[in-house]
């Protein structure tokens, strides 16, 4: 991969980037100089981990990067636009994500080394417990007792788990294809479920389930079994129905927001309304009224997007993640070994599957769940899970490289 | 590996589906409710604007001004109070009370939504507050004001007028209404009481769900147009009323009462009936019909008796083609929707054919479904807004008339008003006929279980240079064709003379 | 900068952002096609690396008693090589015994493979007829339809080009060529004439030649050129070990 190809692209990020800041810069009147600071920080940040990234790994693939640091541009700049103290703190997460992703390339040349099943038990009993954390020390937040609260920053141990579960399913899936010897990791995956549903974090188990559907399909192309669970999770999904009133809720906000909008359709329909206010090109940076959407700055940011800079960017997003699927499958389909493909598949999945269902929720095609658009939301959890999963597949991809480099000899 | 290539690609796919289903839907959504979503009075950012732009004005086709505002942003109504009563639905209110008049459909227009940035530059720099465009509705401010006198008799009604060609709604008025310029009226009060309004802010043309009675004939008759060959040739036995299995509804055959004996069993208090029956209006029965002539007399028995050679499911798909059952998302109005059911049993079908049973429909429906037979079978979406004009006199919205659907076609279309024209020549309807111009109807009685029947008149002009389709309903009215006629003919009377 | 006034510059910034976003999106999806389409062209020509050759030794004449023009043929072979007589093989045997679709020889994991298509007249491995996908060695003999061949694999990592000779053809390139069955005659061929006296090497005609020199018949991807090898007699051992540049 040729740096020249991905280098352009990531000056036109560089100069949205910019040129969004410079105008929030003069939103008040006086000139914010925070907006500089935090512009330049972003740019340090990803221009600078992108020249490293690049000129470390020939292999890497910079697609990828870019389509990332533009949803994480992008984000940034709605953040700041909303609340810069936030932006501040996502900025921060950005950073030691990024650290993380250089990390993790660097020291793990070799996927295959963390193939094995001790370290994977290791890692899955270590999973359920750190899980299990917010149900002993978590604070609750809007419904779902998930988070564990540590002054000065915040987790989310559902997101950070994703990645545990997609290595201990890659580990298990790629020996073994019988069910009869999947039992270690079955287990894990109920466990989490369970613990997962008794913190009400049921956008989480959703992704997790999608997660493992799709990777234990892949990887044993069993119809029958993935139907049954398919169905298994169908069911689970009508039982919570009937137990969870604040499923009740949700469905019914779905179906008719403005009917039930002071009973849960409000978010729903403050959304929709906000999008369709946007137009085509959007009502201009710092120009709409977001605060009257819940979870604005969160779950809720796409509808910021839309409402400020338009439905055709909210398409680009969307697009950017289709972007993501593909070369995330391709690297995956790349691979020579099953366990690397299987990591590549599940990080795909995982952050594809997640943006479907929050841009379905919020555009009221599916019923809305809580789970953070990613690399977009506001959340450092979030950022940190996805840019690991990032990581993982550019890991992945430096395999691809060098395998075929060393076949073709180039 | 290969298989699991073979897996992958599989993943892949479902999930590209998913996301180009996110996709259309989110491109299908906005550009169906894109318009509804921004507009809806829950949304503030409306309301904001309202105190930064000042509303366009609301002008009728002619150009006389409905609404307009003052220097402080208010919102003033024309001078006449029957005007704004006529109007107030099609304009709306300020309050968002009805959020379904002119003001809330064309806020986008009224409030400047759609202005240039231009024009927007220019404000700023010449420091006038910024004006929305003005919205030209397709309604005639004077037939409107005259038709609504018309229903000042009577508790309840709603009169619709449309153009059968271009789908114009030249007319649209619900009694009883309310005046726009004292709606807050009906706003709670701090104590979050109400006032009750007796239904004025309902805009019964489009909202109203009433029984039709016998103007769902034309559904029937069109249903026996279609799936009856020769149904023009058919000879309908009347001559008394059908009689009903009591437990299971099957029709009886058999069982034949004169016309005689059945009015002696209706006026009779004592009278325990055997079974089931379905009767003509007064037990007025005739002998033996062809379908023009059951049409023209209005007569429930035979268009029973076509409901049992039809069946419920042909009826029915008859009345979805008319859009009956349909969920409407025009960009003009908010039509709610009515409905057909076939009924279980042969007797509720009966019932349901002649507009009894649950047959529920609204007033612009109706109306539409006339025009659509005059309109060589071709239904035109209904449009109330003819243009959009911004301060710089720049025309930002023009009309765009829309074919909605076909629900017949140009032949079954023309049989349709061989029979709705008889009508008005020797039927229940002569008294909408205005000489020197082809008018044709259907009356309808229908009977709510209230003590007076609903009366009901839709019918059309067939004249090109007044191609007028149109639909009365006088609440508890009493005889479609002894009160909605009349006044279906002296509003086409007006239409004719407005132009 | 005054309320209004950054209320203008917002409003027309919109159309600047969305612009940008828009080619922004455009560049990567036509940057990520591009290197699609470059990878797909790679795996295809995929001629960097050869898992080795297969050679021709029967049958040695035809029914005339002159050399056949099958005898000594050696096909390179890449990851995956279909046998056959239809046009798509990738080895390209114009042979009344062997079937459009025979056999294959592909590489799986660090194993090369002998696969039988299902033909009536099966594959035959060193004698035996083959049921399922049969790992291969140097030296295997492989027989298919009344053809015969020798199986000379690189060892890995090797990236040779196979030797030359004065009757090789380069394999992997669709042949322009069409082989006349050894019973029958394409008569439309203008070249092949059966009683055209042969030249010293016993070929009924020599078409081979243009192939042989120059490798016109090579892919507009080859940039640079490759040196011409020397006959050699000992089967196996490339004189010259060649890399060639690869135009991306």
């Amino acid at each position: 991969m040729k740096k020249g190809k991905t280098g352009g692209l990531m000056s036109l990020i560089i100069i949205f980037e910019l040129s969004a800041f410079g105008l929030l810069a003069f939103r008040d009147g006086a000139v914010d100089t925070n907006a500089f600071i935090a512009a330049g920080i972003l740019f340090l940040v990803l221009a600078g981990s992108y020249a490293l990234l690049t000129a470390a790994f020939k292999h890497l693939d910079g697609f990828l990067l870019v389509i990332v640091y533009t949803l994480l541009a992008v984000g940034m700049v709605v953040q700041y636009r909303i609340n810069p103290d936030i932006a501040f703190k996502q900025l921060l997460s950005i950073a030691i994500g990024v650290a993380a992703m250089a990390f993790i390339m660097i020291f793990l040349r070799k996927l295959e080394r963390i193939n094995n099943t001790k370290l994977c038990t290791i890692v899955m009993v270590g999973s359920v417990l750190f899980l299990a954390l917010p149900l002993a020390i978590g604070s609750e937040q809007g419904g779902a007792k998930n988070w564990i609260d540590l002054g000065f920053f915040s987790l989310q141990p559902g997101e950070l788990i994703k990645i545990t579960l997609i290595y201990a399913l890659a580990v298990y899936l790629s020996e073994r294809t019988k069910l009869k010897k999947l039992i270690p990791v079955g287990v894990f995956v109920l466990l989490l479920m369970v613990l997962l549903i008794a913190e009400k974090d049921l956008g989480a188990a959703l992704i997790y389930a999608g997660v493992i559907i799709a990777m234990y399909y892949a990887a044993t192309g069993n119809v029958w079994v993935t139907v049954a669970g398919i169905g298994a999770g169908a069911g689970a999904a009508v039982i919570s129905y009937e137990l969870f009133s604040h499923v009740r809720v949700r469905v019914a906000a779905w179906r008719n927001p403005w009917a039930s909008y002071y009973d849960g359709g409000y978010q729903i329909a403050q959304g929709l309304m906000a999008i369709a206010s946007g137009g085509l090109f959007g009502l201009g940076l710092n120009l709409g009224t977001p605060k009257v959407i819940p979870a604005y700055h969160t779950d809720y940011i796409f509808a910021v997007i839309c409402e400020e800079m338009g439905i055709i960017v909210g398409l680009c997003v969307i697009a950017l993640y289709v972007l993501f699927l593909v070369r995330g499958m391709s690297i995956s389909m790349g691979s020579a070994d099953r366990f690397s493909a299987l990591i590549a598949l599940g990080c795909t999945v995982y952050i594809a599957l997640q943006a479907f269902v929050i841009l379905g929720g919020i555009l009221k095609l599916i019923p809305l769940t809580g789970v953070t658009l990613p690399f977009v939301s506001y959340g450092g959890s979030s950022v940190l899970t996805g840019l690991v999963a990032v990581a993982l597949l550019q890991v992945v991809a430096a395999q691809n490289g060098r395998r075929r480099e060393g076949e073709t000899g180039f | 590996m290969k298989s699991f290539r073979r897996n992958a690609r599989t993943v892949f796919i479902v999930a590209l589906a998913l996301f180009a289903l996110l996709g259309g839907y989110f491109v299908y959504a906005l550009n169906t409710y894109g318009m509804r979503w921004q507009t809806n009075p829950y949304n503030v950012r409306v309301q904001s604007q309202k105190n930064s732009v000042i509303a366009g004005d609301i002008k009728d086709r002619n150009g006389a001004i409905l609404v307009t505002s003052d220097d402080e942003g208010n919102r003033v109504y024309a001078d006449s109070k029957t005007l704004r009563k006529a109007l107030a639905h099609v304009t709306g209110d300020n309050f968002g009370l009805t959020g379904t008049g002119a003001e809330s459909f064309f806020a986008n227009y009224l409030l400047g939504m759609d202005a240039g940035l231009f024009e927007i530059i220019g404000n700023t720099f010449s420091g006038a507050k910024q004006r929305g465009s003005d919205v030209v509705l397709t309604v005639d401010a004077e037939l409107t004001k005259y038709a609504y006198g018309l229903l000042s008799d009577y508790s309840g009604g709603a009169i619709v007028l449309m153009n059968y060609k271009t789908g114009e709604i030249l007319l649209m008025t619900s009694a009883p209404s309310f005046d726009p310029t004292t709606a807050d009226e009906y706003l709670p009060d701090k104590d979050g009481n109400v006032k009750e309004d007796d239904g004025a802010l309902v805009n019964r043309a489009t909202a109203g769900k009433y029984t039709p009675g016998s103007v769902f004939k034309i559904v029937t008759a069109a249903a026996a147009i279609r799936y009856i060959p020769n149904a023009m040739e058919l000879d309908i036995e009347c001559g008394g009323p059908l009689a009903f299995d009591q437990e299971t509804g099957a029709f009886l055959e058999q069982v034949k009462t004169t016309p005689e004996q059945d009015k002696e069993n209706r006026t009779n208090p004592d009278f325990v009936p055997e079974y089931l029956y379905l009767r003509d209006y007064q037990s007025s029965y005739h002998d033996t019909l062809t379908l023009k002539q059951a049409f023209a007399k209005s007569c429930n028995v035979s268009f029973a008796r076509l409901s049992l050679l039809l069946g419920g499911d042909k009826i029915n798909s008859m009345a979805r083609a008319f859009g009956i059952g349909e969920e409407f998302t025009f960009s003009d109005v908010a039509l709610y929707t009515s409905s057909y059911q076939k009924g279980s049993n042969p007797y509720e079908t009966a019932w349901s054919a002649v507009g009894q049973h649950k047959d529920v429909m609204t007033p612009l429906n109706l109306c539409m479904i006339s025009a659509s037979i005059a309109n060589e079978g071709v239904m035109m979406e209904p449009k109330l807004m003819k243009r959009g004009v911004n301060s710089a006199n720049y025309i930002t919205h023009a009309l765009q008339t829309n074919a909605y659907s076909s629900p017949l076609s140009s032949l079954e279309a023309q049989t349709m008003r061989e029979l709705m024209e008889a009508v008005v020549e020797n039927g229940t309807g002569t008294a909408a006929a205005i000489s020197g111009y082809t008018v044709g109807g259907k009356t309808g009685t229908a009977q709510t279980g209230k003590e007076e029947d609903d009366a009901w008149f839709t019918g059309y002009v067939y004249d090109d240079d007044h191609p007028y389709a149109i639909a009365v309903i006088i609440e508890e009215g009493g005889s479609g064709g002894k009160v909605a006629a009349p006044i279906a003919r002296k509003v086409l009377k007006k239409a004719i003379e407005l132009g | 900068m005054s309320e209004s006034a950054y209320e203008i510059a917002a409003l027309t910034m919109r159309f600047w952002f969305t612009a940008l976003m828009v080619f922004l999106l455009w560049r990567i999806i036509r940057a990520v096609l591009r290197d699609y389409s470059a990878q797909r062209t790679a795996k295809k020509a995929d001629t960097g690396y050869s898992l080795g050759v297969l050679e021709v030794v029967a049958p040695k004449a035809d029914g005339r008693g002159r050399p056949h023009p099958l005898y000594g043929r050696r096909f390179a072979l890449k990851r995956e090589n279909r046998i056959g007589r239809a046009g798509s093989s990738d080895i390209r045997i114009k042979h009344s015994g062997i079937a459009p679709h025979q056999a294959s020889i592909f590489q799986k994991g660090n194993r090369v493979l002998l696969s039988d298509y299902g033909g009536k007249k099966g594959v035959y491995l060193n004698g035996e007829r083959i049921e399922e996908d049969t790992p291969l060695v140097d030296g295997d003999e492989i027989a298919v339809g009344g053809v015969e061949f020798v199986l000379h694999l690189l060892t890995a990592g090797q990236t040779a080009r196979p030797e030359r000779r004065a009757i090789e053809d380069d394999g992997e390139f669709e042949n322009p060529v069409e082989y006349a069955d050894s019973d029958e005659y394409d008569a439309d061929s203008d070249e092949y004439d059966a009683d055209e006296p042969g030249d010293g090497r016993g070929e009924p005609y020599d078409w081979t030649d243009f192939v042989r020199e120059g490798g016109e018949a090579e892919k507009a991807q080859y940039d640079g050129e490759y040196d011409e090898y020397e006959p050699d007699d000992s089967q196996g051992a490339p004189q010259k070990r060649h890399i060639r540049r690869w135009r991306r």
